[in-house]
């Protein structure tokens, strides 16, 4: 500052003025950072930090998204799983009962029987292939079609895949199985197998053990699928403790640079209070007196 | 020595001690008026008593051209600090309503669409976010435009006060010359005329100078605003989306190079189109990137997915689609007739939010170098209020009042008047020994 000799009154109130308000000023932003618990009011105040609070908070969104993918993900594979394990028994069922038609003491009339229990095990083997999850049939590709088998036992969905994104950087985990990897590719499918055991009980009992080595294959396939599905719930429920993981990681970094460090502001308010108070006290007892008061 | 000389010397102390006290009177009545310069009586010895020989205005005309400098420049940075703030409440962030939020919010809902394409409500959503956030948009662009508005509207205001301080120089420039020296009459026109110089300063700038006949001129950019007895007239003209100060003499550009009226030509001409601009390509690459992965993918009914949105700037753009079945969530084309249900192009939309020169990062750019470019000026703008607030103090030692100095001195002159006063009544006490009781001898 420049050596004044001379002060005048209007000015020195003025300086007084200026200092109190500067205060008040400071004082009413620690405030406002106390009140609403964010540092960072706007960009500002600092800029960098805004840049790494709006970056921060998308990928909170982003990382919320990918839990709700793999969670998502999960419930299907488990309905998945649901249906391929009661595919499983059925072809288990349908096994037994072709060996008890290629036992040496099955009649004819046994055998139809028979060939009546293998229908009830194909139709009921087609309503779980053509089940459903949240409205969408669970094993047709990712076709819009509203089953993946037809009533004559074709495969009707397509081979898309149905997949989720788990990270930023696009890795997917797919989160279906279609039909054919289930039941079989084409005329060796389930349903095809089922019809042929059926026809051979009823007609020719010769070709039982060519439909048993047929069926055998067709449960291979769906074991196949029963492990596939277990070995994407693990790996999704893995990658849900790292996302989860992620979002703690980022909560916390965006609190760092977002939130008032509170027991600081405070202590800084109090210290401003305190100067604040000091100035005033200042001022009044500056101001009061003049050569004025001293004359008579 | 005459014989009443000691009587004339008296007086003539009473006079210039009445004279004094009247000064300081007027000194103490002027504590707190804006612009005011103290006054001080010059007395010197005369031949018989003392003579006042003037009455001095104690004022810096270096201090005084340097105030009015720092004046203009405050005004300006003043002017561009407010503006860059209203932009920033323009786009409010960091928040959780901002437009950030609402970018995150459509990214999200295409992510919601590719965890399931059969959801109609996700596609609903997606819908609503996009007009959330093009409504967000349109209305930043609207309130820039208002920014804007309101400072073409205070450009003139600005002009029109700043025309009557010229006017009001140049009639202090004639009632001044019209007053005689070393007056109280002529300091306080000139008080006037230096607190409507600096007025006119922090208004438009300019150049002010003195010259021998004690004239102030005021020129912007070599053009005289005011002469010794005249002024001329500044006028806002808007023409072809172009504002600008023109001398109403003849239509021509004024020079401005500081002062408010610099802030605000520099924020209506530069700084809040700037940002406009920075706003559009927000909105151009969200339209652009948003629009192209459409144009990959294939909607519910398994046609080519269409644009989303339309208009390239913050203004215009808007939502095309009404029904979320358009949303081409599918990467795969329909087989057989039949649409897929495949997400992966919901899902790729869904990543749009990390593009490189996408929408968000533009945004984030963009609010990053807006806070940066509002602390900068504000830093400025009190970097230069602390010089000017030194200047004003350094002003002040030498012109403001201060009432203990102004007590002493009518202290001094008081007891001064009082001192001739029994000088007057001595001589008169010696005069009357002499008339009335010398000669009485033998009586």
């Amino acid at each position: 500052m420049t050596s004044i000799t001379r002060f005048a009154t209007g000015s020195q109130s003025l300086q007084n003025m200026d200092s109190v308000s500067s205060m008040s000023k400071r004082m009413a932003q620690l405030q406002e950072q106390i009140s609403s618990g964010k540092a960072i009011q706007r960009a500002s105040e600092d800029p960098s930090g805004t840049r790494s609070v709006m970056a921060l908070r998308a990928e909170q969104t982003r990382m919320s998204q990918y839990a709700q993918n793999i969670d998502n993900g999960v419930l299907r594979l488990n309905a998945t799983r649901t249906q391929v394990d009661s595919i499983n028994e059925q072809l288990l069922k349908a096994r037994e009962l072709v060996l008890q038609g290629q036992a040496s003491n099955s009649t004819a009339g046994t055998r139809a029987t028979l060939a009546a229990q293998i229908d009830v095990i194909a139709s009921s083997l087609l309503i779980a292939a053509n089940f459903d999850f949240a409205g969408r049939a669970l094993f047709n590709g990712a076709t819009s079609a509203a089953t993946a088998y037809n009533a004559g036992g074709d495969y009707i969905g397509d081979t898309n895949q149905v997949t989720t994104r788990v990270d930023d950087s696009g890795s997917t985990v797919r989160i279906e199985l279609n039909g054919p990897e289930v039941l079989g590719v084409g005329g060796a499918n389930a349903f095809a197998v089922l019809t042929a055991i059926a026809d051979s009980l009823r007609n020719t009992p010769g070709n039982l053990p060519a439909n048993l080595v047929s069926l055998d294959s067709v449960i291979a396939t769906a074991r196949g699928a029963q492990a596939t599905i277990g070995s994407r719930i693990n790996q999704l429920n893995e990658l849900h403790d790292v996302t989860a993981d992620r979002i703690l990681n980022v909560t916390g970094a965006l609190a760092a640079v977002e939130d008032t460090d509170l027991t600081k502001s405070v202590m800084e308010l109090t210290m401003q209070q305190t100067s604040y108070e000091a100035a005033l006290y200042a001022t009044a007892s500056i101001m009061q007196p003049s050569l004025m008061d001293f004359l008579r | 020595m005459a014989t009443f000389s000691g009587i004339s010397t008296a007086l003539s102390s009473l006079q210039a001690q009445r004279v004094a006290m009247d000064v300081a009177g007027q000194n103490i009545a002027n504590v707190s008026t804006p612009g005011y310069s103290r006054q001080r009586v010059d007395m010197t010895a005369g031949a018989i008593g003392v003579d006042v020989s003037s009455i001095q205005r104690l004022h810096s005309g270096i201090l005084g051209d340097r105030a009015r400098t720092e004046g203009a420049r405050l005004g300006d940075l003043t002017v561009t600090s407010t503006v860059l703030n209203q932009i920033e409440q323009v786009l409010p962030e960091p928040s959780t309503s901002g437009l950030q939020a609402k970018l995150d919010a459509l990214w999200t809902g295409f992510a919601d669409i590719a965890r399931d394409t059969s959801n109609a409500a996700a596609r609903i959503q997606v819908i609503a976010q996009a007009n959330v956030l093009t409504d967000t948009l349109n209305d930043a662009a609207q309130q820039l435009t208002n920014i804007s508005a309101s400072h073409t509207k205070n450009l003139t205001n600005l002009v029109t006060s700043a025309n009557s301080y010229a006017k009001q120089i140049a009639e202090l420039n004639i009632s001044i010359s019209q007053t005689p020296e070393g007056t109280t009459a002529i300091n306080a026109l000139m008080d006037q005329r230096s607190y409507a110089a600096s007025q006119l300063a922090e208004a438009v700038g300019g150049t002010y100078l003195i010259d021998s006949s004690n004239n102030m001129s005021v020129s912007l950019g070599g053009a005289t605003f005011v002469g010794p007895a005249n002024h001329s007239t500044l006028q806002v003209a808007t023409a072809g989306g172009t504002t600008s100060v023109q001398w109403s003499r003849n239509d021509s550009a004024a020079a401005i190079s500081s002062g408010n009226a610099n802030g605000y030509l520099t924020a209506i001409a530069t700084t809040i189109p700037a940002w406009t601009t920075s706003l559009n390509a927000v909105a151009s690459a969200l339209a652009t990137t948003v629009n192209n992965a459409q144009a990959a993918g294939f909607d519910s009914a398994g046609t080519a997915g269409t644009d989303l949105f339309t208009g390239t700037t913050a203004a215009t753009i808007s939502v095309a689609l009404t029904a979320g079945s358009k949303i081409a969530a599918s990467s795969v084309a329909p087989a057989g007739g039949v649409a897929s249900l495949n997400g992966s192009n919901a899902d790729a939309m869904s990543a749009l939010g990390r593009t490189a020169n996408g929408a968000d990062e533009l945004y984030q750019d963009l609010v990053v170098s807006l806070g940066f470019a509002a602390q900068g000026a504000q830093q400025t703008s009190e970097t230069v209020q602390a010089f000017m607030a030194s200047i004003t103090s350094q002003i002040d030692s030498q012109s403001a009042v201060n009432i203990d100095e102004e007590m002493a001195n009518l202290l001094t002159y008081q007891r001064g008047y009082e001192a001739a006063a029994r000088v007057l009544t001595a001589i008169d006490d010696a005069l009357d020994t002499l008339i009335n009781r010398t000669g009485l001898v033998g009586r």
